[in-house]
């Protein structure tokens, strides 16, 4: 008999604090044991977890007012420029952003995660002026407790695979897939493979608007599809994407974050972008979904790209599995190359851990999405245009 | 200072195998003996975990000596 299950029938079951909850390495091991059908009956949520540098971060703030107020129109944070051509006292802080001073060492990321961790941080406004918000600058200090609303707002987090690095040139290449070693002298690759969520149900079945996350150590929520969101990408026989492929915009309230699970990242010669911990739980609907849910490194590959051409479209030197990568080595034309992951395996472990312990425990119930992502999306680019 | 993600960034920095990662734990480790204390690891730490002292070069995480194997939390 096929098993299924609802969401409904699962959230009731979270209620009452008897919801098998494990995590998606856990849950290979059980799937091993009881084989997918039996698994399917007793399993009901799955936690995945993702902790890795992902550039498309950012907060939106809104300062208060000021007496006489001010309209600002230029506004920086610990002379890190924030976008404030929004509203009077709105402002939207990139994680990407570098500061005036410090250059790279320093940029919107730090002062997120300054933020969060309730330290002060220095507000500069500039403003021409109006006849209702007649101040023209402003200096002064805030913290997540004098400012309104703090929320992270990310458009593009939770890459569904990505594309390993690699070099064939004579020189080092800096770049935000870290440092490449000249002639092939070693293979970078991101995304937390047989944990990683969108990788886990790969056709997005329980994952769209409205989804109830674990966003950098608070509860967060799926807002819209990723930027660069391809949901057209080809796939290998199990479903998953070969490369980049979807990607989540999300969002959560910036002061309940905690630093352990968001963290800026400073790339030699590249620049800042920020380490963003996301956990998705997912509900075992059925034995198709379990089977997606028990896909083992050994069954998820990524393309390796030779970041030494300087285009777009990089050359694929050779696909290989996540249980490859993971080993320390790949071989790519018979030459043993070694391997260097980006996204921390270690934290990806502990947020799935936790999230795990919010589901069964703590009552975390599963919103079933308000609206599903589109598919067979392609990606557009700006080619060959302009000079 | 920030702490250790275990990440493994600066193991794709160290070209003398000094510093790895266990594929099983997923923690990075730190084997002295294979150091040249050329300090590549300590710029291509994202999380700015890696230091040095000007009178030791030796690499330290998240202010404290690296050892064999370590556990930054
Ligand atoms: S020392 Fe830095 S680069 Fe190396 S694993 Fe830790 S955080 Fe990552
Ligand atoms: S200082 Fe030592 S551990 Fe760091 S990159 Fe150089 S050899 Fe490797």
């Amino acid at each position: 008999m096929t098993v299924k299950k609802t969401f409904e029938e699962i959230n009731e079951k979270i209620r009452k604090g008897n919801a098998v909850v494990v995590t998606a390495e856990e849950l290979a091991d059980i799937v091993e044991e009881k084989g997918i059908s039996d698994a399917t009956k007793y399993v009901d949520v799955v936690t995945t977890a993702t902790f890795g540098p992902m550039c498309s971060t950012g907060a939106f703030l809104n300062f208060g007012h000021s007496d006489p107020p001010i309209r600002m129109e230029k506004v920086e944070l610990d002379n890190v420029n924030a976008y404030a051509g929004i509203a009077a006292v709105d402002a939207y802080i990139g994680a990407t952003e570098t500061s005036k001073d410090r250059d790279i060492e320093y940029g919107g990321a730090h002062v997120i995660c300054n933020l969060i961790d309730g330290k002060k941080v220095h507000l500069k406004a500039y403003s021409r002026g109006t006849d209702c918000y007649p101040r023209k600058e402003l200096d002064t200090y805030i913290t997540k407790d004098t400012i309104n609303e703090a929320y992270l707002f990310n458009p593009r987090n939770c890459y569904q695979n990505y594309s390993a690095a690699a070099n064939t040139s004579d020189r080092t290449l800096y770049t935000y897939m870290g440092v490449l070693q000249p002639c092939l002298g070693n293979v970078n690759y991101s995304t937390s493979g047989e944990l990683s969520p969108l990788l886990k149900d790969p056709y997005l079945r329980t994952i769209g608007i409205g989804t109830k996350i674990f966003l950098a150590g608070a509860e967060g929520y799926v807002s819209w599809q990723g930027t660069q969101f391809a949901s057209g990408k080809p796939r290998g026989e199990n479903g998953i994407p070969l490369s980049n492929a979807c990607t989540l915009a999300v969002i959560g309230n910036l002061k309940e974050m905690s630093t352990d699970y968001i963290q800026p990242a400073v790339f030699e010669k590249y620049g800042v972008s920020m380490f963003v911990g996301i956990g998705i739980p997912i509900p075992v609907l059925d034995s198709d979904l379990l089977s997606n849910l028990s896909v083992r490194n050994k069954d998820i590959y990524a393309n390796i790209l030779d970041y030494s051409v300087q285009s777009n479209n990089k050359p694929v030197l050779a696909q290989c599995s996540y249980e490859e990568l993971r080993s320390g080595y790949v071989s790519i034309e018979g030459k043993k190359i070694k391997t260097s992951p980006l996204t921390s395996l270690y934290k990806s472990r502990e947020i799935a851990q936790v999230l795990k312990g919010w589901v069964a425990e703590k009552g975390f119930t599963l919103q079933p999405p308000i609206a599903a992502f589109p598919k067979d999306v392609s990606l557009k680019s700006l080619g060959k245009r302009g000079s | 200072m920030r702490r250790c993600t275990h990440c493994g960034a600066c193991t794709a920095a160290c070209i003398r195998g000094a510093l790895k990662i266990d594929a099983k734990s997923g923690t990075v480790s730190y084997d002295e003996s294979l150091c040249t204390y050329c300090n590549a690891c300590i710029k291509a730490c994202p999380a700015r975990a890696l230091t040095n002292t000007n009178q030791i070069r030796r690499p330290y995480v998240s202010g404290e000596r690296l050892s064999e194997t370590y556990e930054s939390r």
